[in-house]
C-alpha cells in the first residue's frame, strides 16, 4: 500500500522557552491509501494538536509532514489553504456549518473557493447531499435543522469536492445514539467507496468502527493496532 | 471572477443579517454625502436660473466706457459719429446707442410720480427683453426731429392710468428746469423674467424718449457727448470679438491706441462672478463633508471590527475549507465598500431629495423656475469615492480577518 501521508519525528511545542507544552513528541506515523484509522486519546493528550497536522491547519516545530510523498511542514498560509481545499474534507464536532446560509450554499462553500463554476458547483453539491439523504433539506439553514442533519450537511460539504482524505474530529460528540449510528455508517461508506478517513475521538466505542487504531497518550503514540476481524 | 461575484454576495449577505446595525455604519456617510449632493444640486439649479435669468436680460450686451484721463491728461468724450462709426465698421452689431437716465416728474391731475427716464435712440428698443404689447417704438424720424414722444412701461401705464392700453395719451413731464407733454406711442410689455423681477427696482413710472428730445427741451447735450455707449451683439457669442473690435476702432478715431482708456463691461463677467461663487461654496462643503466622511469610515472601521470578531468562527471555518488570506480579505473589504456605496447612493437620494424640496419651496416663494439637478459624472463620482472610503477603512479589519489563524479561529464559539 503507497504510503498517504507519512509523519517523520513530528514536534509541536507550545511555548518554546519557559513552560514548554510537548504536545507531539517525536511522532512517527504512515498511513496509506483507503485505510480507515482512528486516532484516540484522552483530552490533552496531544491528538487534537496531530488531527490539526494532519489537516495542515497548523505546522509543526520539528519533523516533516509527507503527503502523496511531497513536504508540507514548510508551506505557505496559502498554500496550505489549497491543500485544504484539495486533499482534504474536514467533519468537525460542532457541525461548523455557515448559520446565514443554506445547506446548499454551505456545501458550495470548499467549491468556490476551489474556483468550480456555479453550475457544476450547484450540480457537485446537490449530488454531495442526496448522498447523505438531504436531498429535501437543501434550502433549509442550519438552525431548521436537527442535530444530525446538520453533521450530514458537514458531510456532504467534506465530501463534494472528492478530497482523498476524510478528517472527522469527534463526528459524533454533540450527536444522540441514533445520529451517531447515522453518522458512522455514513463515514464507513465513504471509506468502502476507497476514500481514506481519520477519526479522531476520545471514545473507544466509536473508534472500534475503524480497522486501525492509534492510541495517543502525552503526545506519543502509545500503541498502533491494526484490527483483524473488522 | 466568478469567485468576486461570490465575496460580494457573501458581503450582501452579511448586510442584510445585520439590516440595523449596517444602516446606523452607513450614517455617517450618508450625512456626509448628502449634504454635498444638497449643496450641488441647489447649486446647479440656481447657476442655471439666475444664469438664464440674466442672459435673458442682458444677453451680447456690452458698454464702451471711457472713464479714464488719457495721457494728454484729457478726457474722451463719443459723440454720435462714433456710434454710427461702429455700426457701419463692427460686425455682428445689431444696435448701438447712447443711453441717457434721468429721474423726472410726471403729473396728473391725481399727484405728482417719480420718473425714471431712459433716454436713447430707437435702437434701445432692443435693449430690453420685453416686448412693446401697444402701438409702436419712437422712429428714427421722430428721433430726428426730436418729436416729445415716449414709450411707457406697463406696470406705469396702470399706475397714472388705470389701464395699460395708453397709446395716444400724453403725460406732463418734469425733466431738470423744462415741462413738456409726451405722447405715448407704445407701451412696453411687464417682465416675466423672474431675476429681473426680484434684482430690479421699478420706479412709479418708467419712459424710454430720444435723447434728441431731452437734449433739446434741457440743453443738456447728453446726445451729444457722452463718456459711454451700449453695444448689442447679435449673439452672445459674438460680444466678445465685438467689444474688441469696438473698443479697436474706438482706439483710433480718439488716437489713444495702447492706453487702455477705453474699456468695455460685458455681463458675461457677472455670470462669471456667480459662477465663482457657487464654486467656493460648494468647496467649503466638500471640506466640512469630508470630515463627516472621515468620521463615517472609522465607523465603518469600527464595526468591521466588531463584525470580524463575531464571525472568527466563520473565518476559521471557510479558512479551513480552503479560503486563502486573499478571500478572507476581499470578503471583508467587498462588505465595507458595499457599506459605504449604499450609505453614498443613500445620501445621493437623500441629498437630491432635499434639494428638489428646497428649490421647490423657494421657486415658489421667489416665483422662479429653480430645478436641482446632478449631472451622471457627479453620480459616478460619488459612488466611486465612497466605494473607496469603504476600502480604505475596511483594510485594518480585513487584514485582521485574513490573517487570523485557522486552529485559533476554529476553537473560537
Amino acid at each position: 500500500m503507497s504510503q498517504l501521508i507519512e509523519i517523520r519525528d513530528m514536534c509541536k511545542v507550545y511555548n518554546p522557552g519557559e513552560n514548554e507544552v510537548w504536545a507531539l513528541n517525536h511522532v512517527n506515523l504512515s498511513i496509506g491509501e483507503n485505510e480507515f484509522v482512528a486516532i484516540i486519546g484522552q483530552s490533552g493528550s496531544g491528538k487534537s494538536t496531530l488531527m490539526n497536522m494532519l489537516g495542515c491547519l497548523d505546522v509543526p516545530t520539528a519533523g516533516i509532514y509527507l503527503l502523496h510523498g511531497a513536504d508540507v511542514s514548510e508551506l505557505t498560509d496559502d498554500e496550505l489553504s489549497d491543500i485544504r481545499n484539495k486533499e482534504i474534507g474536514f467533519i468537525f464536532q460542532g457541525f461548523n456549518l455557515i448559520a446565514n446560509l443554506t445547506a446548499l450554499e454551505n456545501v458550495e462553500l470548499p467549491l468556490i473557493y476551489r474556483g468550480v463554476g456555479k453550475k457544476q458547483r450547484r450540480e457537485l453539491a446537490e449530488a454531495a447531499l442526496e448522498k447523505v439523504g438531504l436531498a429535501n433539506r437543501m434550502t433549509h439553514k442550519p438552525a431548521e435543522m436537527s442535530g444530525g442533519q446538520q453533521q450530514r450537511v458537514a458531510i456532504a460539504r467534506a465530501i463534494a469536492q472528492a478530497p482523498p482524505i476524510i478528517l472527522a474530529d469527534e463526528p459524533t460528540g454533540n450527536l444522540d445514539s441514533n445520529s451517531s449510528k447515522e453518522i458512522m455508517t455514513i463515514l464507513k461508506s465513504l471509506h468502502s467507496e476507497g476514500r481514506t478517513v481519520i477519526l479522531i475521538t476520545h471514545d473507544s466505542d466509536i473508534a472500534m468502527e475503524a480497522k486501525r487504531i492509534i492510541h495517543i497518550k502525552d503526545g506519543k503514540i502509545d500503541y498502533d493496532e491494526v484490527k483483524e476481524n473488522a | 471572477m466568478s469567485q468576486l461575484m461570490e465575496y460580494i454576495k457573501i458581503a450582501w449577505l452579511s448586510i442584510r443579517n445585520n439590516k440595523g446595525r449596517s444602516f446606523l455604519t452607513m450614517i455617517g456617510i450618508i450625512i456626509g454625502i448628502s449634504s454635498v449632493i444638497l449643496i450641488v444640486a441647489i447649486g446647479n439649479g440656481v447657476k442655471t436660473s439666475v444664469l438664464d435669468g440674466i442672459n435673458g436680460m442682458f444677453a451680447g450686451q456690452l458698454y464702451i466706457m471711457a472713464w479714464e484721463e488719457s495721457e494728454s491728461g484729457e478726457y474722451i468724450w463719443f459723440t454720435p459719429e462714433d456710434v454710427e462709426a461702429v455700426r457701419d465698421k463692427v460686425e455682428n452689431v445689431k444696435a448701438v446707442m447712447p443711453v441717457a437716465s434721468q429721474y423726472g416728474v410726471t403729473a396728473n391731475w391725481k399727484r405728482d410720480y417719480t420718473t425714471w427716464i431712459t433716454a436713447s435712440s430707437p435702437d434701445y428698443m432692443y435693449a430690453m427683453p420685453e416686448p412693446i404689447l401697444h402701438g409702436r417704438y419712437f422712429s428714427w424720424e421722430e428721433y430726428e426731429d426730436a418729436s416729445p414722444v415716449c414709450v411707457i412701461l406697463e406696470e406705469s401705464a396702470i399706475n397714472l392710468f388705470g389701464s395699460a392700453d395708453v397709446v395716444g395719451e400724453s403725460i406732463e413731464v418734469t425733466i431738470g428746469d423744462a415741462i413738456v407733454d409726451l405722447r405715448i406711442v407704445g407701451v412696453r410689455a411687464k417682465s416675466d423674467n423672474a431675476v429681473k423681477t426680484m434684482m430690479y427696482y421699478y420706479d412709479e413710472v418708467e419712459i424710454e424718449m430720444p435723447v434728441t428730445t431731452m437734449d433739446n427741451l434741457t440743453g443738456w447735450g447728453l446726445g451729444e457727448e457722452f463718456d459711454n455707449f451700449l453695444v448689442i451683439a447679435e449673439t452672445p457669442e459674438h460680444s466678445s470679438q465685438v467689444a474688441q473690435d469696438c473698443i479697436q476702432l474706438m482706439e483710433a478715431r480718439k488716437d489713444v491706441r495702447g492706453q487702455q482708456v477705453i474699456t468695455t463691461d460685458e455681463f458675461a463677467s457677472v455670470t462669471k462672478q456667480i459662477n465663482s461663487i457657487i464654486n467656493y461654496i460648494t468647496i467649503f462643503i466638500s471640506l466640512v463633508a469630508a470630515i463627516s466622511l472621515v468620521v463615517g469610515g472609522i465607523g465603518v472601521m469600527n464595526i468591521m471590527l466588531v463584525s470580524v470578531t463575531e464571525r472568527t468562527s466563520e473565518i476559521g471555518i471557510r479558512k479551513a475549507l480552503g479560503a486563502r488570506t486573499g478571500s478572507i480579505m476581499i470578503q471583508f473589504l467587498a462588505e465595507a465598500a458595499m457599506i459605504t456605496l449604499l450609505g453614498g447612493v443613500l445620501g445621493m437620494l437623500f441629498g437630491w431629495g432635499g434639494a428638489a424640496v428646497v428649490c421647490k419651496i423657494a421657486s415658489l416663494m421667489l416665483d422662479m423656475d429653480i430645478i436641482a439637478y446632478i449631472n451622471a459624472a457627479t453620480v459616478f463620482g460619488v459612488a466611486a469615492f465612497s466605494s473607496v472610503i469603504g476600502i480604505f477603512f475596511g483594510i485594518y479589519p480585513a487584514k485582521k480577518a485574513a490573517n487570523l489563524s485557522p486552529i485559533e479561529a476554529l476553537r473560537h464559539e
